[in-house]
């Protein structure tokens, strides 16, 4: 942490000597205006220059790139085997959306590249957030940094936003991995459609590892030990990655309604198992993310009953229809994101910082 | 015996004196041996077959053996002697006694009016001259003939001619039935009820044909000649049926845009503006308007029957679909059917049915209170 105190003492030197010409030497420096603006993005580039060369982000990374490597394998391997089942008897293939197949789906030896990233990509959330505040507390370094003129909340927001900004950076350069590899194996270009399907489907990607970020970083806040809130943080993940599907599918057995031919109680029953499940964030991850994907999603309820599929044409939806469709699902993510940082933010300010503590 | 033989001289004299002027049907021969049969002058109709009995007559006291031979009229004419199933040549008769030997002689169709002359000879017993009065012209050929060849109809009326098919040919016939209908009309040939291309007709015989005439949907108004053919290799019959188009029906149901879509939040309404066209040159009467739709969807149509629609008029509807709450959103299909007595047009809209965005709106503003909150969370902590 010494590098980032000597850097922060830059912008703040220059802001007492006017316009120093030593801050001109940092090209950085330029673009800051204001004390607490400035100070801020010194913090987040330095938050996130470490991570980028720590060791642990890199075996993360390699990690979730062989993953999807390994999904993208797949999906090509089941699109090449449809394409000459096809051809083999005949039949034109479905070419519609093709692109977009390429993230949904697999031949059956690996997930899909979705179920990779909904499965995976917590992970790098709570590796670049379990350690953050506690261990410069540990380490002594919080309260210097404190000593400095920054405010006091710049040190969680540069905290969050570099994390934020790395996990965009990851997911979309795995998203745009996936389109540019399909590009060249498949040699089907996205529809303009499909192009920014993909691409709100990341942003949502990146908001949910957005949200383990700030649990981690929650975790941090309260737990004075690195490997506590590391394994807190594992903890929840596994519960609503593992087990949350378990424990619905148990309570779903214990409530199913006694009589089979009840169908009004059997939909309501189901219905309240999707609530239950849906307050998992992995649901909402997935729910949503599979919607953008797959256009020929017309309804994310369990049933959909005789009345509503009569006369209805098999026709995919339009992109705003899709995204309106899981729009409470993005808010559901994009509002737990929120509130899992504010719980953050509250948890730190209110904690005393002493030298050494 | 002596005398006998000498009847026979003079019978046989008298028969050579006689000879030539013998137009009787018995002719006498030597010593009371007569060749006989009833009717000796016929009338018949060409194809016919007349059947003679023809008695040989032996009153002498010894058998009397003759050769039987006749001249044929003519190559067309079937002459055939037979006795006891056989044909025959040769006859024998006891003393006293007679013998039948059948004769029958057909009058082939291709024949002319008239007279015909027929000998048969039968060596002693004399000859036998018998006369063929054929009473009609005889044809060699196939008649097609029709009831009522002009019928008058609409455009999708059917026109259902009755044939008969006339097989006036010695032989049985197999005919290949065509009709030469214009561009875009079907005709259908059909005997006791079933369709059919060919019909075999036995010698004389005649068959009853249904020839059921469809026009096509853009006959115009005016009289159409179809020929109509029944035919094989060596015989063939035609005759023209007419068919007089007055007037075509026509309805044509679509939106006044001619846009076939429609999108409509689900539960909510949309209006559709729908044009009823008559494009047939008759006047088309009662048209009410119907329409198919999803589970719990509703069209109302105003106005929801029209009276008359004249040639080439149009009358807009107002269609208000009125969509269900829990329906999905995405593609549905309404089918809208406008039918008057005479004709009926469908139109199949596609229906988008879109998710209000009101609870977009809300989820908008959830975010917004959210970060709202975080924002009061700053200035409550933050910045001292």
């Amino acid at each position: 942490m010494s590098g980032l105190l000597e850097r922060l003492r830059l912008p703040l030197a220059r802001l007492r000597s006017g316009d120093g010409p030593a801050a001109r030497t940092s090209g950085f420096a330029d673009r800051e205006r204001g004390p607490g603006g400035s100070a801020f993005w010194v913090m987040v580039q330095k938050e996130f220059g470490d991570h980028i060369r720590s060791w642990r982000f890199i075996i993360l990374l390699a990690i979730v790139t062989l993953a999807c490597i390994g999904s993208i394998y797949a999906s090509i391997t089941a699109l090449k085997d449809a394409q000459e089942a096809a051809t083999g008897s005949g039949t034109e293939i479905d070419s519609s959306f093709l692109f977009l197949k390429m993230f949904t789906v697999s031949d059956g030896s690996l997930p899909n590249f979705l179920t990779f990233l909904s499965f995976l990509a917590p992970l790098i959330g709570i590796a670049i957030g379990f350690d953050s505040i506690n261990s410069e507390r540990n380490k002594g370094t919080l309260s210097r940094v404190m000593s400095q003129p920054v405010y006091r909340d710049d040190f969680l927001n540069a905290k969050f936003v570099a994390g934020l900004l790395l996990i965009a950076v990851v997911v979309f350069s795995l998203g745009f991995l996936v389109m540019g590899m399909g590009l060249l194996t498949i040699g089907y270009p996205p529809t303009p459609e499909e192009f920014w399907r993909v691409v709100v489907a990341l942003v949502i990607t990146t908001v949910y590892v957005g949200l383990w970020l700030n649990l981690s970083l929650l975790f941090s806040v309260r737990f004075k030990q690195a490997a506590t809130s590391a394994l807190s943080g594992i903890a929840v993940w596994i519960f609503f990655l593992v087990f949350y599907g378990m424990i619905v599918n148990l309570v779903s057995n214990a409530t199913a309604p006694g009589d089979a031919a009840d169908a009004a109680a059997y939909v309501s029953q189901q219905n309240w198992m999707m609530l239950l499940q849906r307050l998992s964030p992995a649901y909402l991850f997935q729910e949503a993310a599979s919607t953008l994907l797959l256009p020929d999603v017309r309804t994310l309820n369990p049933f959909v009953t005789q009345d509503q599929a009569y006369l209805a044409l098999n026709a995919p939806l339009s992109f705003g229809q899709s995204l309106l469709l899981v729009w409470p699902q993005v808010v559901a993510i994009v509002a737990e994101t929120a509130v899992s940082f504010a719980a953050s933010y509250v948890a730190f300010m209110r904690q005393e910082i002493r030298s050494r503590s | 015996m002596f005398k006998t033989v000498r009847n026979k001289m003079a019978a046989l004299a008298l028969a050579l004196c006689l000879g030539t002027l013998a137009v009787s049907a018995s002719a006498f021969a030597a010593g009371g041996v007569k060749l006989y049969t009833p009717y000796t002058s016929l009338s018949a109709a060409p194809g016919e077959t007349l059947s003679y009995d023809v008695e040989l007559i032996n009153d002498g006291d010894s058998i009397q053996t003759a050769d039987l031979s006749y001249e044929p009229i003519g190559t067309n004419w079937t002459t055939d002697l037979s006795a006891g199933g056989h044909p025959i040549r040769q006859v024998s008769v006891k003393p006293g006694e007679s013998q039948n030997v059948n004769l029958t002689i057909q009058v082939p169709y291709e024949v002319n009016k008239g007279d015909y002359a027929f000998r048969l000879n039968a060596g002693t017993f004399g000859a036998l001259n018998l006369k063929i009065n054929v009473t009609e012209q005889g044809t060699y050929k196939t008649e097609l003939t029709a009831e009522q060849p002009n019928m008058q109809g609409n455009s999708d009326s059917t026109f259902t001619y009755n044939l008969t098919l006339s097989n006036r040919t010695a032989s049985k016939q197999q005919y290949a039935l065509s009709a030469d209908a214009p561009d875009g009309w079907t005709a259908q040939f059909a005997v006791s009820g079933s369709n059919v291309t060919s019909v075999d007709i036995d010698p004389n015989g005649s068959q009853a044909i249904t020839l059921t005439l469809t026009p096509s949907d853009k006959a115009t108004a005016q009289t159409y000649d179809i020929p109509i053919q029944a035919s094989n290799s060596s015989t063939n019959a035609k005759a023209t049926m007419q068919a007089v188009i007055t007037g075509t029906y026509g309805l044509n149901l679509t939106t006044s845009d001619q846009r076939l879509s429609a999108d409509v939040t689900a539960g909510g309404k949309k209006n559709l503006e729908m044009v009823v066209q008559n494009t047939g040159s008759s006047e088309l009467s009662n048209v009410s308007l119907t329409s198919t739709a999803p589970t719990d969807w509703e069209v109302t149509f105003e106005p929801k029957t029209i009276a008359s629609i004249k040639p080439g008029e149009s009358v807009p509807v107002t269609a208000t679909i009125q969509s269900s709450g829990k329906s999905l959103s995405g593609d549905y299909v309404v089918g809208m059917t406008a039918q008057s007595s005479e004709k009926s047009a469908d139109a199949a809209i596609r229906v988008t049915v879109k998710t209000s965005v009101f609870w977009g709106w809300i989820g908008v503003v959830i975010i917004a209170a959210v970060l709202a909150g975080i924002y009061g969370l700053f200035r409550k902590y933050g910045r001292r």
